[in-house]
């Protein structure tokens, strides 16, 4: 008795929501979407695509960029210490 | 499998963007945001290898992209709101959606999750099957997950005086 009574109103809740729900998804929405033709957003997808291309490419070299640096530093440091004798003398 | 070239894309755009825009729009609450996830999931169809697939699969291809994106930003939210939690010591996790007609008052008091699940479900009518690939849950969940929201929708419904059945 319980199982019926609980299917019967199981059936009376599908039903409510469903009718519920097609009448929401036909109902008029006044804020207007801002979307772009096909055209303009096939032309947005290509670009995004080649951004995303040259970043990938681009990316090891951002990696390095900081070792770069670092070793031009380290290498500028051992240049100075090594020749840092004969230009004391220079001025001296 | 090829991507969509110019013409098919474009006939996909104009038949399946605006049901798209429909969805997006009844679940985030925002028209604004609605416009940028659908640009968002027509761009990253573009980029699926989805050219032998007929009209049916493509409209559930791209729901399921919106889906996706939907969720994504789900976690995101959430992550930052356990953040923000944490740091004032309060939860602010409900923001109302600004829908603007008599009819969706009853939708808008149901959470994100639950309103997409009753749109695949109710109005792209999915399978069960389908809904959970789309919103990134398991099988077995939606079947639970649906039956909730549906009793909240027809609780809201109800209270409302919307039904006679009580």
């Amino acid at each position: 008795m319980l199982e019926w009574l609980l299917r019967i109103m199981s059936a009376d809740e599908e039903q409510d929501v469903a009718a519920y729900m097609s009448r929401l998804a036909t109902a008029s929405i006044r804020h207007a979407s801002r979307l772009p033709t096909a055209d303009v957003l096939w032309v947005k997808a290509q670009m995004l695509e080649r951004w995303e291309a040259e970043r990938r490419v681009q990316a090891p070299l951002d990696v390095m960029e900081p070792f770069q640096i670092g070793a031009g530093l380290v290498a500028a440091g051992i240049l100075l210490f090594w020749s840092l004798p004969a230009l004391l003398r220079v001025i001296s | 499998m090829a991507r969509l070239d110019e013409r098919a894309f474009a006939s996909c755009y104009q038949h399946n963007s605006r049901a798209l825009w429909s969805y997006l729009y009844r679940v985030t609450g925002t028209a604004s945001d609605a416009d940028d996830l659908v640009q968002e999931a027509f761009c990253r169809l573009l980029q699926a290898e989805v050219g032998g697939l007929g009209d049916e699969e493509l409209r559930r291809y791209v729901f399921r992209i919106g889906s996706n994106l939907l969720a994504d930003r789900w976690r995101r939210a959430a992550q930052e709101l356990s953040w923000l939690d944490r740091l004032r010591g309060t939860s602010e996790s409900h923001v109302d959606p600004e829908f603007d007609d008599t009819v969706s008052r009853e939708f808008a008091v149901l959470k994100p999750r639950e309103r997409a699940l009753l749109w695949l479900a109710y109005v792209e009518g999915e399978s069960h099957e389908d809904i959970a690939k789309s919103l990134g849950l398991s099988r077995g969940s939606i079947k639970v997950l649906l039956s909730r929201a549906r009793g909240r929708l027809r609780d809201q419904l109800v209270a409302k005086g919307l039904t006679a059945r009580a």
